[in-house]
């Protein structure tokens, strides 16, 4: 796949948000193929990005680890506690084995808002369209890879993310997959029809992680009714 | 009639920003005072996604020009929010001269799908479209995007002896275009269809097709830009590029309308009482 168009497009958009809005530049946090593509896209638009560091979300994962509370402490205390004190031993990768999708997004949220807060930028998250109808509603305001889906950035990164039930998939699958989200999501087909192709159990799984996204994407601010004239409603600045 | 010049500025309004939009716009007619007609775009002077803003920004119009304008401008077309007698306020286009409103056009097709939401905003033109005689002598028209798509309007100006039809647009750019896609149109698949419409407008009728859209962003959406002059036989004369500010000049010739219109005489032969008496017995259901 060209990546002009999605270049041009994309740097388009960021650099209006960036004009009408007055920030300096774009936050982000993470690794992963969309990531790299974006940061790259930025480089070459001559666009400010700045990359949380790997340190700075494992700071977050360590304050939400100890502000959440979990039971049982963090399988991950160590391998943090080595990070943080590289003279007591190797510096290892922060290993996310047991750690669910959902925290390893709010750690890289968390550091991403830390970011764009530190230098007022603006927070970002770079998750492709795939993954993100089929995942809880971000917190960061801006998804420039969002109208991609996860085989089109494979066309272009060589690599994609996927939700972890899809990660078995071949690259042959994803594309499957991505046609069919493309006929239910675009072109009005029913469930059924749309995914009449891709097997069970692998369509049940879309199909609950659809409804469940379904119900967690609510627009944003959401605030209830009563004034003529309401801040994300009907009241534009 | 003598040839007419016609300039396009294909530019990229800031949304809400009138000052700045006024300002651009003065600039450009400047720089083309000697053309006979300057376009600009649908919104040109305040941008399109004001959503309730549009009751904040709309002006009421009155004769006079609401733009002002260097002495000696050409005839000039440009889209803004217009506040009525009626204090609705509609999505309109006008065509200035000498500081006077020579046309008026108030949308008629507000497209309220997708993304569009100007059925919430504005409100509906129910005046049929007109034509103007430019001081050249050229017939003018103006319709404003949604209703260019649908052909009772440009049917209504062809049969007022339109030469001239100006299309003001604030298109977004939608689709892929496909690998095959000229490089003209590589950006947006949705520039394809209106081509499309404009060559065949144009053919169809024996005039010229100005469609001026815009170009540039507002939050998510690019604007497709593509504006393209068609010639009475289809031809396209001229086209700018997807996405970006352009400026378009081209002369139109009142020979050209002649050859179109020789020896096909498809608006000569036109029977608007014949399709009015099939519309009544449309609309009464028989």
């Amino acid at each position: 796949m060209d990546p002009v168009r999605p270049f041009r497009i994309v740097t388009g958009v960021t650099r209006e948000l960036l004009r009408s809005t007055g920030k300096r530049g774009i936050a982000l946090a993470g690794e992963g193929p969309e990531t790299r593509l974006f940061v790259e896209w930025m480089s070459q638009a001559g666009l400010p990005c700045i990359l949380a560091s790997a340190e700075e979300v494992l700071k977050a994962r360590a304050f939400l680890s100890r502000v959440c509370l979990e039971e049982g402490g963090t399988p991950e205390a160590g391998t943090l506690t080595q990070a943080k004190h590289p003279e007591r031993g190797t510096v290892s990768e922060p290993r996310w084995i047991e750690e669910s999708e959902e925290d390893r997004r709010w750690a890289t949220t968390l550091a991403t808002l830390a970011v764009a807060a530190r230098g007022d930028l603006v927070p970002t998250l770079c998750a492709n369209k795939t993954m993100l109808v089929m995942i809880p509603a971000p917190i960061e305001p801006f998804l420039p890879l969002g109208d991609l889906y996860a085989s089109e950035i494979h066309r272009m990164a060589g690599e994609c993310s996927v939700p972890a039930f899809l990660q078995e998939q071949v690259e042959e699958g994803v594309r499957e997959v991505d046609r069919s989200l493309r006929n239910y999501l675009e072109y009005g087909m029913a469930f059924g029809e749309a995914f009449h192709q891709i097997p069970s159990p692998l369509k049940d799984d879309i199909r609950r992680s659809l409804q469940r996204s379904r119900q967690r994407w609510q627009p944003r601010p959401l605030i209830p009714k009563l004034s003529a004239a309401t801040l994300g409603a009907d009241l534009d600045l | 009639m003598n040839d007419l010049r016609v300039v396009i500025h294909q530019t990229a309004p800031l949304l809400g920003e009138v000052e700045a939009n006024e300002r651009a716009l003065r600039e450009r007619v400047e720089d083309s005072l000697g053309a006979g007609l300057v376009a600009f775009s649908e919104l040109a002077l305040t941008g399109y996604s004001l959503r309730s803003r549009v009751q904040r920004m709309a002006s009421p119009l009155s004769s006079s020009s609401p733009l002002s304008l260097p002495t000696g401008s050409p005839p000039v077309a440009y889209g803004l929010p217009e506040r009525g007698l009626d204090q609705l306020v509609y999505n309109s286009a006008v065509l200035v001269h000498e500081n006077r409103v020579l046309l008026k056009h108030r949308k008629v097709y507000l497209p309220t799908y997708g993304l569009f939401d100007e059925g919430r905003y504005f409100a509906r033109g129910d005046e049929p479209p007109e034509v103007a005689v430019l001081p050249s002598g050229w017939r003018v028209g103006m319709l404003l995007c949604e209703d260019f798509w649908h052909p009772g309007l440009i049917y209504l100006l062809a049969m007022q002896r339109a030469d001239l039809v100006l299309v003001l647009a604030a298109a977004p750019g939608r689709g892929d275009p496909g690998e095959d896609s000229p490089p003209s149109q590589a950006l947006f698949r949705s520039t394809r269809a209106w081509t499309l419409l404009a060559r065949s407008a144009a053919l169809q009728y024996g005039l010229y097709l100005v469609l001026v859209n815009r170009a540039g962003v507002e939050e998510a959406i690019s604007f497709a830009g593509g504006s393209i002059v068609v010639a009475p036989d289809g031809d396209v004369l001229a086209e700018a590029p997807q996405g970006e500010e352009a400026s378009l000049e081209v002369a139109l010739s009142e020979r050209a309308l002649r050859r179109a219109r020789t020896p096909y005489s498809h608006m000569r032969d036109e029977d608007p009482a014949f399709l009015r008496r099939a519309l009544d017995t449309l609309s009464r259901g028989e």
